[in-house]
């Protein structure tokens, strides 16, 4: 079994007061090992998880990220996958312990995406980060692929503008709820279909902001009698689908999110209907409508949206955190933020105003690189 | 404390067996892959065909494309459009469109930046 023995989110926002990601990093750390009740040396495996290089400028990050925590003789890497690095770095850690390489392992994710850049050459980054030799040659955005993805879904399952708008609401309503988010915003659905058109049918309020932050979790092979409640990960899947769109039987469906969620599911030996709460990756709304479908966490999609659903106070809540359009998105650090934002809710102790007040069993953290080109998902369980 | 720090970065890229297609497309001409196993066509090329074969010969598309979805905006303008005689369909930047054509040719693009960039055409 692996058990989720500490957890913690720093706040994500565009940070100003000139602290480093290294602060962000010792703070996340030091709140989740104290959590999880074990000491530092107790601690044999670190993980760490960051999209890219360019934005810290340092390379081989998990050797000075070690010294800074006072972690000597530890295994220390670092996984990346575009987006959905947290989330693989998370995997990482849960295999270490199953292959009982490792007993307690500190998983990581840091990025400082919105203060050491400025956004324009993100942006650039940004496009090297799908086929460097095709899609960053014409330098198309990552805003301009979920587009043409999102047309193609529109089209196929009548998913409208008022949609997008509403679930854009809902993420950053929610967002006003959590005090670590970046967008804690209102807005209307006039405000929202005024805002300028990035790529259509994406306009700036559909988009997620490039954030600061990092988040860690300490995976162990068993509880004390102090974690009891911790709750375990009892299944993980990660699959790929082809990076140029064009290249895909399904250009507007995130394939990969399927088979990484079978293989998920087949692990945890549950079904999909089983999921009582997720947090799912919606770098744009579209992609929270494309992940939810490709999930099987809905056979009713547009219904079940409409109705409400998927509202905190509805049957599955689904981004109550406001995801990463509303808690914001530090790169590495969202997939296992999200992971974390999981097991608080499971045992109980999620910020006051949006703790679900009927405790899931399951609960799913999904997250993606690219425009679903790379899928990493992961189930844990309640134990209370 | 915080310092502005510029980093210039200057590659030299190589590109290996793919240098003959970006060569041909920095001249607008479009090459593609076509498996010796099954005839799937693709452009851009995928060195592994679907059917899971390794053995494609490259050949001449028309550089004619039909615009299946495009988008506009800040982000400038783009779509997904399917090449003659192509299996797969393609990324592509537009240049020139007015809105409402919906085929393409394949334009000429930088020695220094290969690109699919379609232009308005009547056929």
């Amino acid at each position: 079994m692996v058990f989720v023995t500490g957890y913690h989110l720093t706040e994500f926002n565009r940070r100003k007061d000139g602290s480093s990601y290294r602060d962000w990093i010792s703070e996340t750390f030091e709140a989740s090992l104290e959590m999880s009740c074990l000491d530092r040396k107790d601690i044999d495996t670190l993980i760490v998880s960051s999209e890219s290089d360019f934005f810290t400028l340092q390379l081989n990050p998990s050797t000075v990220i070690a010294d800074d925590l006072g972690l000597q003789n530890v295994e220390a890497l670092r996984v990346e996958g575009g987006g959905a690095s947290g989330q693989l770095a998370v995997h990482q850690g849960i295999k270490s312990i199953l292959s009982n390489t490792s007993e307690n392992v500190a998983v990581i994710g840091f990025d400082p995406s919105a203060s050491n850049l400025p956004s324009e050459t993100v942006k650039k980054l940004y496009s090297y980060s799908f086929d460097a030799w095709t899609d960053g040659m014409n330098e198309v955005t990552a805003t301009s692929l979920y587009a043409l993805s999102i047309q193609i879904f529109m089209d196929k399952t009548g998913l409208d503008e008022n949609d997008l708008a509403n679930l854009t609401i809902n993420n950053r309503n929610n967002a006003c709820l959590n005090p670590g988010a970046h967008l804690k915003l209102k807005h209307t659905q006039e405000e929202i279909m005024n805002s300028p058109v990035i790529s259509s049918p994406y306009r700036r309020l559909h988009c997620s902001p490039l954030s600061d932050g990092a988040a860690s979790i300490i995976l162990s092979n068993k509880t004390s009698s102090k974690r009891k409640t911790a709750p375990s990960i009892i299944g993980i899947g990660s699959a790929n689908d082809k990076v140029n769109l064009g290249a895909r039987d399904e250009m507007g469906e995130f394939s990969s999110k399927k088979h990484a969620m079978k293989k998920a599911c087949q692990m945890a030996q549950i079904l999909p209907s089983k999921i009582g709460f997720a947090e799912v990756y919606d770098a744009f709304a579209g992609a929270q409508f494309q992940a939810i479908k490709a999930l099987g966490l809905s056979n009713e999609l547009l219904k079940d949206f409409r109705d409400g659903i998927f509202n905190l106070d509805g049957k599955l809540p689904i981004n109550i955190s406001g995801g990463l359009m509303g808690q914001g998105a530090p790169v590495g650090a969202t997939g296992v933020g999200q992971t974390a934002t999981c097991a608080m809710i499971l045992e109980g102790n999620y910020h006051e105003k949006l703790q679900i007040s009927s405790m899931p069993k399951y609960a799913l953290a999904d997250t993606h690189g690219g425009v679903g080109t790379i899928s990493a998902v992961s189930i844990l369980e309640s134990n209370i | 404390m915080i310092i502005n720090k510029k980093l210039e970065l200057s590659y030299n890229l190589s590109f290996g067996v793919m240098s003959k297609w970006l060569t041909e497309l920095t001249k607008g001409q479009a090459l593609a892959l076509k498996c010796s196993n099954c005839n799937n066509v693709s452009f851009p090329p995928q060195k592994v065909c679907s059917c899971g074969s390794n053995r494609s010969s490259w050949i001449k598309l028309s550089g004619v494309a039909k615009i299946l979805s495009k988008t506009l905006g800040q982000d400038g303008s783009y779509a997904i459009a399917k090449f003659e005689g192509c299996s797969s369909s393609s990324i592509v930047k537009l240049k020139n469109f007015k809105g409402f054509e919906s085929v393409g040719k394949l334009a000429p693009s930088s020695v220094s930046n290969p690109s699919i960039i379609l232009t308005p055409t009547d056929r």
